[in-house]
């Protein structure tokens, strides 16, 4: 048989056969965030800074910044905000 | 918006820390105050700030990333300059500190400088020690066989001033500054302040009487050597001047 011969064997009938099961990719829930809040003249972290972080509408977390810096690991999934409510909006942007 | 009574000490500075505020341009750029205050560092006492609510930002919080944040601050200075009291010269000084909280700054020349002091502090302390000043030498003789000539010529010391005192060589002086506490020149108290800031001593008051008078007219002959009998020695005669002498 050529080598065409036996890919057409192989092949044969299975158009007729049910596809491959597909395996759903498994849900990824160990997420994470870092904020990292600097001044914005020399760019040295923040002593203190208060935030709350909502995801979705109820949930929030309030915490504080110190040394500039704030992290969490094991986030589920979801849409974060964050807020710094002793931040007047014009004193504060994203980098 | 919320309006604030300035207090003895006040500045746009202290007043938007107090606040809550980073940048004092979030207050003072507000509304009517900048127009009602030329300068943000002078504001007369029971003067009305207004001060602005406070709106707040919401930012995405992207997972598996950093978010990083910058905020916006005015930092607050305080700059000392030391002179002599006619300004034309600087002295000789062996060791300047100024300190204010737990910052301080050193140097030999007449410019103290500290970066990002706390605006909510009111007090300072400047210690200087100052150098000898060079000893005075007289000029050579220019000319021989004056000593008949009338009237008699007029030799420096001629001119000592016998009240002149200046502090010993390694003397310590330490003044206590009343940082932020200067009023416009515009008001009888922000001229007060001015001349006994520069010596001459008077009640800083808000009303004039005999003795800001004497005050007033002791600095126009020191500064201006033109005081007439029938001047009025209202401290508004000199604001414009002493603003010069005293800000610039």
């Amino acid at each position: 048989m050529t080598p065409r011969q036996q890919i057409d064997a192989l092949m044969a009938g299975v158009a007729d056969q049910p596809p491959d099961i597909v395996v759903p990719c498994k849900a990824v829930n160990a997420h994470w965030f870092k904020i990292l809040v600097r001044w914005e003249d020399d760019l040295t972290p923040v002593p203190t800074a208060n935030f709350e972080i909502y995801r979705g509408h109820p949930q929030y977390a309030a915490d504080i910044v110190a040394k500039g810096k704030y992290g969490q690991k094991s986030v589920p999934p979801g849409n974060y905000r964050i807020f710094f409510p002793n931040i007047h909006d014009a004193e504060i942007v994203e980098e | 918006m919320a309006n604030v009574a300035s207090s003895a000490g006040d500045c746009f500075s202290r007043i938007a820390r107090i606040q809550g505020f980073f940048n004092y341009l979030s207050v003072y750029n507000h509304a009517d105050n900048a127009t009602t205050f030329p300068n943000p560092n002078q504001i007369e006492e029971g003067s009305t700030v207004k001060v602005p609510d406070k709106q707040m930002k919401a930012f995405n919080l992207p997972l598996d990333a950093e978010k990083k944040f910058k905020i916006i601050r005015q930092k607050t200075k305080l700059r000392i300059k030391i002179c002599m009291a006619d300004a034309a010269q600087t002295p000789g000084i062996a060791k300047a500190r100024l300190t204010i909280g737990a910052k301080k700054a050193a140097e030999t020349t007449g410019t103290l400088e500290i970066d990002d002091i706390d605006p909510t502090l009111t007090n300072a302390s400047l210690t200087v020690v100052l150098t000898n000043p060079p000893a005075y030498v007289a000029p050579p003789p220019t000319t021989a066989g004056v000593a008949n000539q009338y009237p008699p010529p007029i030799v420096a010391p001629d001119f000592d001033d016998p009240k002149t005192v200046w502090p010993k060589e390694g003397e310590t002086i330490v003044w206590n500054l009343q940082v932020g506490s200067l009023e416009p020149h515009t008001v009888i108290r922000g001229v007060l302040q001015r001349l006994e800031n520069l010596g001459f001593a008077c009640p800083v008051q808000k009303v004039e009487d005999a003795p800001t008078r004497r005050a007033v007219r002791t600095y126009r002959r020191f500064v201006e050597s033109k005081v007439a009998p029938n001047d009025t020695d209202a401290v508004a005669d000199i604001q414009a001047n002493i603003r010069a002498r005293h800000d610039d």
